[in-house]
């Protein structure tokens, strides 16, 4: 058993300081929790930490964090460099946008995809990564509803690859869809939509795109205005 | 919200047995309704808010009970007023059982709001209706399958040609508790456990853990500190355990069952071939063709209700039956009973509230409300309202409203207090307010529009381009910054297209006539209300005062003759004086003071009745601060107009 600490665990402890900062935490004790607890994640090589290496290896991954120049430790208190959240940021990217390529393209359940999420980041350079989200259509939020952290292809708006999963307003009039996804944050809106079975499976036709959008969903033409249909993503049906 | 509330709101007496009507919107409701009560039925305002509900009485086994008809709802969940009241009607009248009206074509739909009715142990019967259109688009359904999956008896109707209603009428009181629910995930469904009994039911603790918020009332009222304390718990320990939203959790469980029940039991012919129907119903969505058909419907529209109706109708009913007939009549008889004093002056002097406000209830309200409801419930029935929204939604949504607002605004340029009430329609109050102040500012009604085209013609033909530039230009500047410095936010345009179908006449007539008793007897007071200050204002002196005190302004911000004054106040009397005033002394006006003067006049107060109707919906604070915007505003632009002209000189 080797006392060395890997790259993959270095990656693990970013992503877990990214998603500590998002919960407005920083302290090293949920850093500690969360790095040493068995039931997050990945991890043969964590195993070794049940026999009492907690504070140890703890300690050690800060040191090499601190070496690297990826993280600052002050009192209690652990922050990351700007170096620190480029670097997490990636790795955070590409968990994420695993769990939804497995969660909308291959029917996994949300629970399900955490752990092989979890391996799937160490796995990706940047290029296939930007290749998953463009096919996935540049996603914004994982299927937990955690923003997914913005790459080059998402700005240039880099369409090429065939994406699987686009925005409603992409479909082709006359063309139908499966509904995987609708990004929103307004609830009486979800609410809404849902009422008129619009919501993740239900398939809809688009009959027009102007002067109003107008979308067939089972024997019900519903007009909707660009803002609403904006926020839904299907995966087109052949 | 109190719990027995909305029998007191809707005045059940306390041993009155009761049944309601539930349904998603648009399926028929109210002709079922109709079917079931007969003639007789009782259409007020829910207390507090501006949405219609009708009650009426029915048969129901061999005893009379009351039946209410409750707003369309697509869930209990609330989300619009409507959907509220409906919600409060279901847990405050404890019906003796609910009859769900659905649309058969859209089964899926009725099914997510009937598993949610199911959750309050009501007896139910449901109600397909629309069987005709489902047949027509080839939606078989195994009737028989679903009465035993529910455990509720099931009547298919086609409720316009009364097909399947008395079978229904007759059914009632078979009604029975349905057997069926969603399958909620654990924590959930242990939750509802836990907090069924607190309650009073399933269904009121699910509309506990969707909506929080919206039950505060009925648990203050039903429950101790104690049992308010376990809720919390209760709901604390769920958020704990999901990172969504509940109400989204539920409504999944509710869709999925729904979808379930659906697939099982109705099934769908492949080829549906494209009917001539079909073909129509595109031809009015579709841009190319869509867009004409629209502006031709308003044009139209504007024709029956501003020409016909409260051009040529109100003239005859105005100028010949109340002003050569009736109102000389009554002036003699009131003179020669009490002589001329301050009651005679009141009741028949210039702004009598006999000759003037009587005869206008009469003969210009009436003339204008009616065509507009006939034209309406006609194009309602044909189902094109909800097209002619979508039509104007774009346009609508750069002014931060959206196309439920196209009804009230075309109807302005009928009769602006009229337009204001309908303004309800509209989702938020921010549009409200938006919908309410255009319509105040900049959009003159049908009798101003007739006398401003009058003083329109005795200027070059350009200046009516000018006006209208000036006017429109204005209107919409204000509007759009409304939508800005306003808080809050526009409604979701998300509106359903029912399949257009030909009009069934005793339905647009039945509805027409409901309707014009209803905002008849709201209007009427008001105009009676309007007339009356101003005859206390002509004869305290406080109109002549107003005369007096705006006549500076006049003369030197408007570069006007001090008579215009006067016509500016009794624009506020009513909009068409104004303008009438204007074109008595046009003589010793130029060219460009008339411009001016039209300008002010166009953009100047509403009149007295309207403003009442503004006070009336947005409240006194709301309308005096819109009401204290326009007046500055009219005449801050007008003087624009007047600076600019004079200081380009001769630009026109």
């Amino acid at each position: 058993m080797s006392d060395e600490i890997t790259q993959i665990e270095v990656d693990e402890a970013l992503e877990i300081l990214w998603t500590l900062e998002e919960e407005g935490k920083r302290d090293r004790e949920s850093f500690k929790k969360k790095l040493t607890n068995k039931e997050e994640g990945f991890s043969e090589h964590r195993r070794r930490f049940r026999h009492g290496y907690r504070e140890k290896v703890t300690q050690r991954v800060l040191a090499i964090l601190k070496k690297r120049g990826l993280a600052e430790v002050e009192d209690t208190d652990i922050k990351l460099t700007n170096k620190g959240k480029g670097a997490a940021r990636v790795i955070v990217r590409r968990h994420r946008l695993a769990e939804r390529l497995m969660v909308d393209f291959l029917d996994m359940g949300k629970e399900d995809v955490e752990r092989p999420a979890c391996e799937f980041e160490h796995l990706l350079d940047e290029e296939v990564t930007d290749s998953i989200c463009t096919l996935l259509g540049h996603p914004k939020e994982c299927p937990h509803g955690m923003p997914i952290p913005k790459g080059k292809c998402c700005s240039s708006g880099k369409k090429t690859i065939e994406p699987a999963i686009i925005p409603l307003t992409d479909l082709q009039v006359g063309e139908s869809a499966e509904i995987a996804y609708i990004h929103t944050k307004d609830h009486p809106r979800l609410h809404k939509l849902l009422s008129y079975d619009i919501g993740p499976g239900s398939e809809v036709q688009l009959h027009q795109k102007k002067p109003v959008y107008v979308i067939k969903t089972g024997e019900t033409d519903l007009a909707l205005e660009e803002e609403i249909i904006e926020d839904i993503y299907v995966k087109t049906l052949d | 919200m109190k719990i027995r509330y909305a029998r007191e709101a809707l005045g059940i007496e306390e041993d009155e047995d009761v049944s309601v009507l539930i349904g998603n919107p648009n399926v028929g409701k109210s002709v079922i309704f109709s079917s079931l009560t007969g003639k007789y039925r009782d259409v007020s305002n829910y207390p507090g808010t501006t949405v219609e509900v009708s009650k009426g009485k029915t048969k129901i086994g061999t005893k009379r009970e009351t039946i209410i008809d409750t707003p369309g709802a697509e869930s209990l969940t609330p989300v619009s007023e409507d959907e509220k009241v409906t919600r409060d009607i279901l847990l405050g009248t404890e019906p003796n059982q609910v009859i769900q009206v659905a649309d058969a074509k859209n089964l899926k739909r009725s099914m997510m709001l009937l598993l949610q009715i199911a959750e309050f142990d009501i007896p139910m019967v449901l109600d397909l209706n629309m069987m005709d259109e489902a047949k027509a688009r080839l939606v078989d359904i195994d009737i028989d399958g679903l009465k035993e999956e529910l455990n509720i008896p099931i009547f298919p109707t086609v409720a316009p040609e009364r097909r399947g209603t008395s079978a229904l009428k007759r059914g009632i009181n078979k009604a029975r508790v349905p057997d069926i629910k969603p399958d909620y995930p654990d924590e959930i469904e242990d939750a509802i456990d836990e907090l069924k009994d607190l309650f009073g039911s399933r269904g009121t603790a699910l509309l506990f853990l969707a909506a929080p918020n919206e039950m505060k009332e009925f648990i203050e009222e039903k429950m101790g500190s104690e049992e308010r304390e376990i809720a919390e718990d209760v709901l604390g320990r769920l958020y704990k355990t999901f990172s969504q939203d509940l109400s989204y959790l539920i409504t999944l469980s509710i869709r999925e069952k729904a979808e379930n029940i659906f697939s099982k039991f109705v099934s769908k012919k492949e080829i549906e071939r494209t009917t001539l129907k079909k073909k129509i119903n595109d031809l009015t969505m579709d841009p190319w063709t869509g867009i004409p058909i629209f502006f031709g419907v308003i044009f139209l529209l504007y024709q029956f209700v501003g020409y016909i109706g409260a051009q040529v109708i109100v003239d005859f009913l105005e100028g010949i039956i109340f002003g050569e007939y009736i109102n000389p009549y009554i002036e003699d008889l009131v003179y020669s009973s009490i002589g001329e004093n301050f009651v005679s002056t009141i009741l028949v002097g210039e702004y009598g509230v006999i000759t003037v406000g009587v005869t206008w209830a009469i003969a210009l309200i009436l003339p204008i409300i009616t065509t507009f409801f006939l034209a309406f419930s006609l194009l309602e029935d044909v189902g094109y309202i909800p097209r002619l929204a979508a039509m104007a939604d774009r346009g609508l949504r750069k002014v931060g409203l959206n196309g439920k607002a196209v009804l009230p605004m075309v109807l302005g340029f009928g009769c602006d207090t009229m337009a204001t009430l309908t303004t309800r329609v509209l989702d938020t109050k921010k549009e409200r307010i938006i919908g309410t102040t255009m319509l105040a500012l900049g959009i003159p009604c049908s009798a101003q529009l007739g006398v401003l085209f009058a003083i329109m013609a005795t200027l070059p033909f350009y200046f009516f381009f000018v006006w209208a530039g000036i006017v429109s230009s204005q209107l919409l500047f204000v509007a759009w910054s409304a939508s800005k410095i306003l808080p809050g936010k526009r409604g979701d345009f998300i509106i359903e297209l029912p399949p257009l179908r030909v009009p069934k006449w005793d339905n647009v007539l039945k509805k027409t006539y409901y309707r014009v008793v209803m905002f008849f007897k709201e209007l009427v007071p008001l105009f009676i209300l309007g007339t009356f200050l101003i005859s206390v204002g002509k004869i305290t002196g406080v109109l002549d005062f107003l005369i007096k005190a705006l006549e500076p302004l006049v003369v030197t911000w408007l570069g006007l003759p001090a008579e215009a004054s006067i016509a500016f106040i009794l624009g506020f009397l009513r909009r068409d004086f104004g303008a009438a005033g204007l074109l008595d002394i046009s003589v010793r006006m130029t060219n460009v003071q008339m411009l001016v003067a039209v300008v002010a006049i166009t953009l100047f107060v509403p009149c007295v009745a309207n403003m009442l109707v503004i006070i009336k919906e947005r409240g006194i604070k709301t309308a005096m601060a819109i009401i204290g915007f326009i007046i500055p505003f009219a005449f801050f632009v007008a003087g624009i107009v007047n600076h600019l002209i004079n200081l380009f000189g001769g630009l026109l």
